[in-house]
């Protein structure tokens, strides 16, 4: 592979890595709507564009095979009639997976994936319905050998004139002859012997050593004799002497030579009985998809995400001199109340604020990105899924120009694939069953996105046959993970948070009896890490509803403050509904679980910190409890103390720093203090998981200690900047 | 850098190629590309606001293609467009009706591009700056009127004379013109250098044999030297003629290229004239560079005819005013007066003089 050295030729590599994925979209939306209006020529032509441009584009980058690929492809779309061709969609859609693999591998520089299935089809396409016009290209190539050439027709006519018989004679030389060239010259000399060569195959001057030589000559003498002559013992293996055109047979124009012209036609018939083989061919599964890349349009500056987030992160570094200043301004203010300077300082101040605020915005925005990006590879993939497990499904979008950072639309795209195969595989039923539950037979997967206060939503749904709460609760029970008297009082959206919990739902038997949540576990925890959380809800017979509740944005959140043993946590404030006040005397034990009565609803109570020691007077002890919401259910946590609001820039954690999910970032303030800030969802489910077999308390406990740890490694962190 | 540079708008439908392309056309300092367009109905916008010079077209564009994008810029504010689109089958045609619709020329996008990148490059730039410098004539023919009797091919064909054609830019349209003006008896055989890639002659063959009352065809090794046959040569190949016991016949080689070019008109004019003496007739007509002179100048050693057409008459006036220069052309002659010449040069009993007044005796 020739790669342009300099940097330009990179540049040109990135910028076709990129717009190729806008191409090979295009191709599976292409193939999609072919699909749905077979034999449309117009949309042809719209995935022979596709190919035409990624021919042009991956040749002007020196990626050879897949320009080449790409070529035979927008040729066989070009042939007449190939529009008709019902294997367009699917070899379109193979197309585009191989192609993705293709530029997977020149960008990885690893191993080209195997194309010959993909060629053969598309050489299938041009052989199928249009056999005439490929025939004739065939014959100028393959059977070029056995085209006389004007001339030597010419020849042939004035020698049959002449009372000459045309023979054509056809020598294999032996395999084992070790000089080729030396054989063809004295087979050569023998067969002029005979008479006027008048054509000669390869042609005299082809540098390459032929097996294989065809003669056409001038003759009175039989065939026989000429075959006799030219069987030369050790070197030639085979002589085949054919009568073209016998002595003065009047005015045969010689054309069409009869022998060659079958064999053509053998070879051009056989590619059509390939075709139907691959056809039936299921496409590859679809995980090794390509992340799909923002949409280039004219004016548009495609920038390294990279160098956003360089950018928010210095934002994040002014607001946290924001609060500096804001610090030193109140102090200034105490210490010096009747200055006059102090107002200048505040109009200053919040002129600054206010400009920070926009600025924070407007980058934000730029790294937001409409979930369209993400959501237009799923049509392909519901129609392959849809193949695979022999259901009848339609993908019904909305919402596409909901707007979503970056980062999220990319760290979501696993797990709502998943989601996505679920409904499809397992969610909706085969037609057989849907018919007999009188549901129409074709069944709808929902992609749906909105904005929800500070969340974007995005909803997975289906018609399908929903899951079965009972079940799910039996195999809760079987599976240990609670008691029967504890599952019976259980709330249905509480047992069917059972499906995320790690080990539930591998199980293979559940697959079958629930019918859903393969492999939830795993969506759930990508999800806790974008501090997102997931609901579901399920109506038997009718379908379930997947509901991902994702933050706007990863790095600046609003938060509340608090202390819980004298240390700092924040967590983020759209979460917390209420504040409480109440005592250790209005908190109930009840198995194990301690809630609160508050006016009329029962609070599950999540405690940070140590329980309280047994004395009396602890009773009495003031707490403030923040009533928060995680997914859609409510908790109490209880804080020894408030601190404040405050916008929080947050500083990602490497994992080598610290090793828990219960925390989700840290913040330093303005006044150099270290905030942890909590993950609510992972906090909850670990206190929930634990509370079971321990006494809360203790788990409580090592939430705090653990975070010490990180606490120490954050304050070094802060201390140096 | 003397003067404005030259004004050029970039269209096509990739995105990569709208960076391409203007890289490489900057690389020459007296072009300035001033847009890009990504399909028809921004190219004409553009080419409103921004007055280009020079336009660049894909021909395979979604919305508007690139001939329906051609035509609309010929009829509203005609700018000299290079047809830059890459190769394909169908692309053939389209193009050389690109080309019937007006196009100054046409350049392929490279199979393997990065390999020939600069090449391409400089090949794109001589383009563009021979498009900006020429006078945008309202079509200067007029409408060709295909002509599709053709005479039967009788057994005595021997020619009188053997016309070799060397053409570049402009050719299409000019070729177009002289084969449908020359008659079904035209006594003379017709051997043609058009400068064009492998893959476009085989169509542009056919589309002649369409509008001529001569067989035209793409020439094959073998192909016999006929009166009132037009061989073309192949894209990527070389064309020579030969002399042979029972025929004339054309014959091809793959020698490397000759001035840069494959087919090269220089190779195609020396071997007719040191084949044919005085039984030659060179003609070169519009194009750039130089191919052809050195070959026109061989035949006229030999004694045959040299002919190259006349300044007004072509798109570019370069092959043929290298050979006036050089002192090669006998005649200069005009592309409207060329078909009689011809047919009064090769007539059997003519002496091939009387068509002379129309022309003009060259300079020098």
């Amino acid at each position: 592979m020739s790669h342009p050295p300099d940097e330009r030729g990179a540049e040109m590599r990135e910028l076709f890595y990129e717009t190729s994925q806008e191409l090979l979209q295009a191709l599976n939306d292409e193939a999609l709507k072919l699909e749905k209006s077979p034999g449309d020529e117009e949309i042809v032509r719209g995935i022979r564009r596709a190919a035409h441009t990624l021919k042009g584009d991956s040749a002007a980058c020196g990626f050879r095979e897949l320009s080449e690929l790409a070529h035979r492809f927008e040729d066989a779309l070009s042939v007449d009639g190939a529009a008709a061709n019902p294997a367009v969609a699917e070899i379109a859609f193979q197309a585009a997976d191989v192609f993705a693999e293709m530029i997977a591998a020149y960008r990885g520089g690893s191993k080209m994936p195997l194309t010959t299935n993909l060629s053969k089809k598309i050489k299938a396409l041009t052989a199928g319905p249009t056999a005439k016009k490929s025939r004739t290209r065939k014959a100028k190539s393959i059977a070029k050998s056995v085209e006389w050439t004007e001339y030597e027709k010419l020849a042939m006519t004035r020698a049959q004139a002449s009372g000459q018989d045309v023979l054509h004679v056809l020598v294999k030389i032996d395999q084992h002859c070790a000089m080729p060239i030396a054989a063809r010259q004295l087979v050569q000399n023998a067969v002029s012997t005979m008479g006027p060569v008048i054509a000669v195959r390869p042609e005299t001057n082809s540098p390459a050593a032929a097996r294989q030589l065809e003669f056409v000559v001038a003759s009175v003498q039989t065939a026989e004799q000429i075959s006799a002559k030219c069987k030369i013992p050790t070197i030639v293996e085979e002589v085949t002497v054919e009568m073209l055109f016998p002595a003065s047979a009047p005015a045969a124009p010689p054309s069409a030579p009869s022998a060659p012209a079958m064999e053509e036609a053998k070879v051009s018939e056989t590619p059509s009985v390939v075709e139907a083989v691959p056809a039936t061919a299921l496409p590859p599964p679809p995980q090794a998809e390509p992340v799909i890349v923002p949409a280039p349009m004219e004016n548009i500056l495609r920038v390294d995400a990279g160098r956003i987030d360089n950018v928010l992160n210095l934002v994040g570094e002014l607001i946290i001199g924001k609060s500096m200043l804001q610090q030193a301004l109140s102090e200034f203010a105490k210490r010096f109340p009747r200055e006059g300077l102090r107002s200048k300082f505040s109009d200053a101040m919040a002129f600054q604020a206010r400009v920070l605020n926009d600025l924070q915005r407007s980058v934000m925005k730029i790294r937001m990105v409409p979930v369209e990006q993400l959501f237009r590879r799923f049509p392909r993939m519901v129609r392959d899924v849809a193949r695979q497990c022999g259901r009848d499904v339609e993908l019904v979008l909305s919402g596409q120009d909901t707007d979503l950072d970056k980062g999220i639309l990319d760290a979501i795209a696993e797990p709502l694939t998943h989601m996505v195969r679920n409904a499809v595989g397992h969610g909706i039923e085969p037609v057989e069953e849907r018919s007999q539950h009188g549901k129409p037979p074709r069944g709808t997967v929902r992609l749906n996105a909105y904005h929800q206060g500070n969340h974007v939503i995005v909803e997975v749904s289906d018609d399908g046959r929903g899951m079965d709460v009972q079940k799910i609760r039996a195999k809760a029970i079987e599976l240990g993970l609670v008691s029967s008297e504890e599952a019976g009082r259980l709330s249905d959206p509480e047992v069917m948070d059972f499906i995320f919990r790690p080990g539930f739902s591998t199980a293979e038997q559940v697959t079958e009896v629930s019918g859903r949540g393969v492999g939830m576990d795993v969506v759930q925890s990508v999800l806790h890490r974008l501090k997102a959380t997931i609901s579901v809800e399920t109506h038997p017979g009718r379908g379930t509803t997947f509901r991902l509740k994702l933050p706007l944005t990863l790095a600046i959140i609003k938060a509340l403050l608090f202390w819980v043993e004298r240390r700092l946590y924040a967590i983020p404030l759209n979460a917390v509904l209420e504040i409480a006040r109440t005592t250790e005397a209005e908190v109930h034990q009840v198995d194990n679980y301690e809630v609160l009565q508050l006016r009329n609803q029962v609070l599950p109570l999540l405690r940070l910190g140590r329980p309280p020691a047994a004395e009396a007077d602890s009773a009495h002890s003031k707490l403030f409890v923040l009533v928060i919401t995680v997914g859609e259910r409510k908790y109490g946590l209880i804080v020894d103390a408030l601190d404040g609001e405050e916008e929080l820039v947050i500083k990602a954690l490497d994992d080598q720093t610290f090793s828990t999910d219960l925390v989700s970032g840290a913040s330093i303030l303005g006044d150099g203090r270290v905030v942890l800030i909590l993950n609510l969802p992972a906090v909850v489910e670990h206190v929930a998981r634990s509370r079971p077999q321990t006494s809360g308390n203790v788990s409580s406990g090592l939430l705090l200690s653990s975070t010490d740890r990180l606490r120490l490694a954050m304050g070094a962190q802060g201390g140096q900047a | 850098m003397r003067g404005a540079p030259i004004r050029v708008l970039v269209v096509d439908d990739s995105a990569l190629m709208r960076k391409l392309i203007p890289q490489m056309l900057e690389a020459d300092e007296s072009i300035e590309v001033v847009g890009t367009a990504l399909d028809g109905n921004f190219c004409l916008k553009k080419i409103d606001d921004l007055r280009p010079n020079v336009v660049t077209l894909d021909l395979e564009m979604p919305g508007m293609n690139g001939i329906e994008t051609l035509k609309e810029i010929m009829r509203r504010r005609p700018v000299p467009v290079i047809v830059f689109s890459s190769h394909s089958t169908e692309g053939a045609s389209v193009t050389l009706k690109a080309l019937g619709l007006g196009a100054f020329d046409f350049l392929t996008k490279p199979k393997d591009a990065s390999a020939h990148m600069v090449e391409t490059g400089r090949e794109l730039i001589a383009k563009v700056k021979a498009a900006a410098e020429c006078k945008l004539k309202p079509r200067l023919l007029p409408g060709i009127i295909p002509r599709p009797e053709k005479q039967a091919l009788t057994a005595a064909t021997v020619p009188t004379k053997v016309v070799a054609i060397g053409i570049s830019t402009g050719g299409p349209q000019a070729l177009e013109y002289l084969l449908s003006q020359l008659p079904g008896d035209f006594p003379g055989t017709v051997v043609v250098v058009q400068h064009m890639p492998e893959g476009f002659t085989e169509m542009f063959a056919r589309r002649l044999d369409e509008i001529s009352p001569l067989r035209v065809k793409e020439a094959q090794s073998g192909d016999l030297l006929q009166a009132g046959r037009v061989l073309i040569c192949p894209g990527s190949r070389h064309l020579k003629v030969r002399r042979m016991p029972m025929a004339d016949i054309a014959v091809l080689t793959d020698d490397p290229r000759v001035n840069g070019h494959r087919p090269s008109a220089d190779v195609l004019l020396r071997s007719v004239g040191e084949e044919f003496r005085n039984q030659a007739v060179g003609l070169l007509m519009t194009g750039m560079g130089d191919d052809g002179a050195e070959g026109l100048g061989t035949i006229k050693k030999y004694g045959g005819l040299t002919i190259a057409q006349s300044e007004d008459s072509c798109v570019v006036f370069g092959m043929p005013k290298a050979a006036i220069e050089r002192g090669y052309a006998a005649r200069v002659i005009s592309l409207d007066v060329l078909s009689a010449t011809l047919q009064a040069v090769c007539n059997r009993n003519g002496n091939g003089e009387a068509a002379v007044g129309k022309g003009m005796q060259a300079g020098n």
